[in-house]
């Protein structure tokens, strides 16, 4: 495919490498940024900044997020004030709080921390919920009445049962993360992967704008692949009977 | 009899003035129908545009307007590129980025010339009363634009370099928050935020024009449409020309169109079309001494409008942002200004 796309773009011309950058001109540009950086800023500083807001605001998220959907799924009328105030905040994007963070956060890293944080925060928050909420009530009955108190209950019914559910939610949160540090960016940042691409798209530096966009594909699958196998490790009992 | 072929005569005169009439009615008709899709932005400098709307200029020459919205110049190239608009207009910033990357777009009108409509503003409180009181301060710009570059020339002028300076990109989104809490001690940006920015208690310290920075809007179309569109591009330029006229004889009527496309207020709007920039006519653009003249004997000179694209391409290609810096004559067609004011001549 990689071979049909050089062929098409830089071989023969067919698409003009103004509609669509040919593999080898972002290999090019690629091998450039690293050696000379972007703007000042060498590649690996633009990364680990993105990758440090990321983590920064996902970490913040699941500690956050899993008790307090816990809370929810155990008790109803927590779950009846929240989960419509959440459902709000989720279709809002990103963009759209940029004033509005700025003002209370400042231009600083806590404001896009805050904004990750949002992000993945709900993804989590309403799948840990659910996980809760959906267990089937034979398990608990039949814990119940081979004489489980509430904090075993918890621990080796409700907690192991929900997981699944937290899992999905957790791995939404971690790939809506990295999705959103690139508007996270937009809001006054100095450096980062999607500060990159929004400053190479206003000088028509195209080649830097896919250089950009595919290294957060990339770097997006490496951490979703890790946490999948985190997930093996912890959840070993998943789909066996 | 004579009564007879006198009503004949009559009945054949009126039956051809009849069709004269019709004939003429379709040909304006054909006329008033040319199509043209104008990609616009929300920029004071942008007057005329929003002038030309609110008064029916553009119907009246003759042309059935398709507006586009753009955020920004930037935001024009690919459009340019596949095609999807025809005409805009864009700060020079932006058109010596587009042209310079090769975005198949030509220059062949002036908007604005606006050397006080961008300026350095600073925090009450920062401790910033000139150029020079900048060194070791946050002040922030956004890269690319034509702030930037003012910044720049304007830590020249007082004899500073940017490591003398907290140096912030700041998107205009970001600007205003980060002003009132006082993450940064002064901007250099671009009405309406320069307006906005001394409304939140700032003070102005220095203008484009004061670190001679010659900077305006220009109207850019589509490098294939521009040469096969002639007739459209004429009555645009009328249009807008007749514009030109309303601001200088009726500035709080075109102060209110903007009030009403942009949502400043109506001293900001009024500032900016009496005090800050100047919108010249067709034939003014053409004298040699303008400051953006697109008079052929300038380019030739390197003066007037050309020379302002060149320096900040220079300015980018320094700063690493642009690889090349191209001949602009071949970016600027003048044919049709010139057609246009020959024919008023």
């Amino acid at each position: 495919m990689l071979l049909l796309w050089e062929l098409l773009t830089d071989g023969t011309h067919t698409i003009s490498t103004k509609f669509l950058a040919s593999p080898v001109g972002i290999a090019e540009e690629f091998v450039t940024l690293l050696r000379t950086g972007y703007a000042g800023t060498p590649l690996w500083d633009h990364f680990a900044a993105s990758l440090g807001r990321t983590l920064s605001g996902y970490l913040l998220s699941a500690v956050v997020a899993i008790p307090v959907g816990l809370w929810m799924g155990l008790n109803p009328y927590v779950r009846a004030v929240l989960s419509p105030l959440f459902n709000l905040m989720r279709p809002v994007p990103a963009i759209a709080l940029i004033p509005v963070m700025v003002l209370w956060f400042g231009i600083g890293e806590t404001s896009k921390i805050f904004v990750i944080f949002l992000a993945s925060f709900l993804y989590v928050v309403l799948n840990t919920s659910s996980g809760v909420a959906t267990i089937p009530e034979g398990l608990i009955r039949a814990a119940i009445n081979l004489g489980a108190n509430r904090a075993q209950l918890f621990r080796y019914v409700i907690f192991p049962a929900a997981m699944p559910s937290i899992m999905t939610g957790l791995k939404t949160g971690l790939a809506v993360s990295w999705a959103v540090v690139v508007a996270a960016e937009l809001i006054a940042a100095q450096k980062g992967l999607g500060y990159m691409i929004e400053d190479a798209a206003t000088f028509y530096r195209i080649n830097d704008v896919y250089v950009g966009v595919i290294l957060i594909g990339v770097i997006g699958l490496f951490m979703g692949a890790s946490l999948e196998a985190i997930e093996r490790r912890v959840m070993h009992w998943a789909g066996k009977s | 009899m004579r009564n007879h072929s006198r009503r004949e005569v009559l009945r054949l005169a009126g039956a051809a003035a009849g069709a004269a009439a019709f004939g003429a009615s379709i040909n304006t008709s054909r006329a008033a129908s040319m199509n043209v899709r104008i990609g616009w932005q929300p920029t004071l400098n942008g007057a005329r545009y929003f002038v030309a709307q609110h008064e029916g200029l553009f119907t009246a020459n003759g042309l059935n307007v398709e507006a586009i919205k753009f955020t920004s110049g930037p935001a024009y190239f690919s459009a340019f590129l596949s095609k999807s608009i025809d005409v805009g207009f864009m700060g020079t910033p932006p058109a010596v980025v587009g042209i310079a990357q090769g975005v198949p777009m030509q220059i062949f009108a002036i908007e604005n010339y606006a050397p006080g409509s961008e300026a350095l503003v600073a925090r009450k409180g920062s401790g910033i009363n000139a150029l020079k009181d900048m060194k070791g301060k946050r002040i922030a710009t956004k890269r690319g634009t034509s702030g930037d570059y003012a910044l720049q020339m304007g830590l020249k002028k007082a004899g500073l370099t940017l490591s003398d300076i907290t140096f912030l990109d700041i998107d205009v989104s970001a600007l205003i928050p980060a002003f009132t809490r006082g993450d940064i001690d002064a901007g250099w940006y671009w009405e309406p935020w320069q307006g906005e920015m001394i409304q939140a208690g700032g003070k102005q310290i220095a203008t484009d024009g004061e670190v001679g920075v010659a900077g305006g809007i220009v109207w850019v179309a589509q490098t294939d449409w521009l040469a096969q569109n002639g007739e459209i591009v004429e009555r645009l330029l009328k249009a807008v020309d007749e514009a030109t006229a309303v601001i200088a004889k009726d500035p709080q009527k075109a102060a209110s169109y903007i009030v009403a496309d942009m949502g400043v207020t109506q001293d900001l709007a009024l500032r900016v079309l009496t005090k800050e920039a100047t919108w010249p006519t067709m034939k003014q653009t053409w004298e040699p001494g303008y400051p953006l003249s697109i008079n052929p004997a300038s380019i030739r000179s390197d003066k007037g409008l050309i020379d302002a694209l060149s320096r900040q391409a220079e300015f980018q290609k320094n700063q690493g942002s642009l690889k090349t810096s191209p001949d602009f004559a071949k970016a600027i067609e003048t044919k049709y200004v010139a057609q246009f004011i020959g024919a008023k001549a």
